[in-house]
C-alpha cells in the first residue's frame, strides 16, 4: 500500500489523548468523560493523527502510553469543519510511523496576524473535540495514571 | 455571621429551635426576610414564621451553593497559579498573576449575575491556553460557551456545531453581556 496516497474522505483517523489530567485533554463531569479541545493542541498547529487502516484498525497501536485514550475521527467530518476544504488531512508518514498524518488549516499562515491564526486553530480544535465526543468515537478511554 | 436574633413572643419550642438553627447562619437578606415575618407577628401565627423559614431555607441553600461554587473556583485558580511555562509540553505559557486576577473577576461576576437572575449555575471546565489566557467552557447540550480571558481583554466563543464558518461565533466579551451569553447557553432559542 502506498502510504503517500491521498487520505480518503471515508478514512478513519486515530488521535491519542493523554491520560494525565494535568494536561487537561479530557474532563470527567457528572461521571461523563468529555474530550476537551486541548486534546488537539499542537505547537505547530498541525495535530498529528494516525490513519486507522494503516494501524489495522487497532486503536491501541496509536497510544503513546498505556494510560492514553484514543479517539476516532472521520476524515470527511474533519474536512467539513471549514467551508471550501480549508481544513485538510495530509498523509505524513515517517520511518517510525507510516500511518502518521496531520490535520491542518490550509494556508493558515496567509491569515494576516498571528492572533487570527491562533483563533482559527482554536476553533478547529473545538470542532475536532466535538467530533471526538460523538457516540462511539472514544475507542479507548484515557485513564489518570 | 453567627448572631442569633431574638424570637420575641414566640414560645413554641419547635419553632424556637428551628428559628435558632437558621439564624445561626443568617445573612442580611435572611434577616430582612425574617424581620418581615416578625413585623406581622404581633399576634404570633405560624404563617409569617413559616414564610420566613421557608424563604430563608431557600436563601440559605442558595448561599451555601454559591459559597461552594466560589470555593471550587478558588481551588481551580490555585491550580492555575501553580502552572509553569510549557506545563502541557506544547510550549504553552503559564497565566500571569494579572490574567488570573482578571479571569477570577470575570467568572465570579458571571456567577453572581447568573445566580442573581435566578438561573442555575453549572461550573465550567477551566484551563489555560498556549498564550497563558485562562479559558472557561460551559456545555449545555449541543451548545458550548467559551471564555478566553487575558490580562486586559476577554473574548467569547459561542459554538453550536462543528462548522467554523456557520456554527461558531467569536467576539470580545463585554461585562454587560454576561447574562445574554448565559441565556443563549441555557435557553432554547437561536
Amino acid at each position: 500500500m502506498n502510504v503517500k496516497e491521498l487520505v480518503q474522505d471515508d478514512e478513519e483517523l486515530y488521535r491519542s489523548v493523554r491520560g494525565n489530567l494535568k494536561y487537561k485533554e479530557y474532563s470527567i463531569q457528572n461521571g461523563k468523560l468529555r474530550i476537551e479541545s486541548a486534546a488537539f493542541m499542537d505547537r505547530y498547529r498541525k495535530p498529528s493523527v494516525d490513519r486507522a487502516k494503516l494501524k489495522n484498525f487497532e486503536p491501541h497501536l496509536s497510544q503513546q502510553s498505556p494510560t492514553d485514550g484514543v479517539v476516532s475521527l472521520k476524515t470527511i467530518d474533519v474536512r467539513a469543519a471549514v467551508d471550501g476544504h480549508a481544513v485538510d488531512v495530509i498523509a505524513d508518514p515517517t520511518s517510525q510511523n507510516p500511518a502518521h498524518a496531520k490535520i491542518l488549516i490550509v494556508d493558515l499562515e496567509l491569515l494576516e496576524s498571528k492572533s487570527k491564526q491562533k483563533k482559527a486553530f482554536k476553533l478547529l480544535r473545538i470542532a475536532l473535540a466535538i467530533l471526538a465526543n460523538k457516540n462511539g468515537c472514544i475507542k479507548i478511554e484515557p485513564k489518570q495514571p | 455571621m453567627n448572631r442569633k436574633i431574638g424570637i420575641g413572643s414566640w414560645r413554641d419550642n419547635r419553632l424556637e429551635s428551628e428559628l435558632s438553627r437558621f439564624c445561626d447562619e443568617t445573612t442580611q437578606v435572611q434577616k430582612d426576610i425574617f424581620s418581615l415575618g416578625m413585623l406581622y407577628s404581633d399576634t404570633p401565627t405560624i404563617i409569617p414564621f413559616y414564610f420566613a423559614t421557608e424563604t430563608t431555607k431557600n436563601y440559605r441553600t442558595q448561599d451555601q451553593k454559591l459559597y461552594q461554587y466560589e470555593l471550587w473556583l478558588e481551588n481551580q485558580f490555585d491550580d492555575l497559579a501553580q502552572l509553569e511555562d510549557n506545563w502541557d509540553e506544547h510550549d504553552s505559557k503559564k497565566p500571569t498573576d494579572l490574567t488570573l486576577i482578571h479571569a477570577k473577576h470575570v467568572i465570579n461576576t458571571l456567577l453572581g449575575v447568573v445566580t442573581s437572575a435566578g438561573y442555575q449555575w453549572h461550573p465550567p471546565f477551566i484551563s489555560s491556553d498556549e498564550d497563558g489566557n485562562v479559558t472557561a467552557v460551559w456545555y449545555d447540550g449541543e451548545r458550548q460557551l467559551h471564555f478566553q480571558i487575558g490580562e486586559d481583554q476577554a473574548e467569547f466563543f459561542r459554538v453550536w456545531g462543528t462548522n467554523i464558518n456557520n456554527e461558531m461565533e467569536v467576539n470580545f466579551l463585554l461585562p454587560n453581556s454576561y447574562i445574554e451569553h448565559w441565556k443563549w447557553l441555557v435557553i432554547d432559542e437561536c
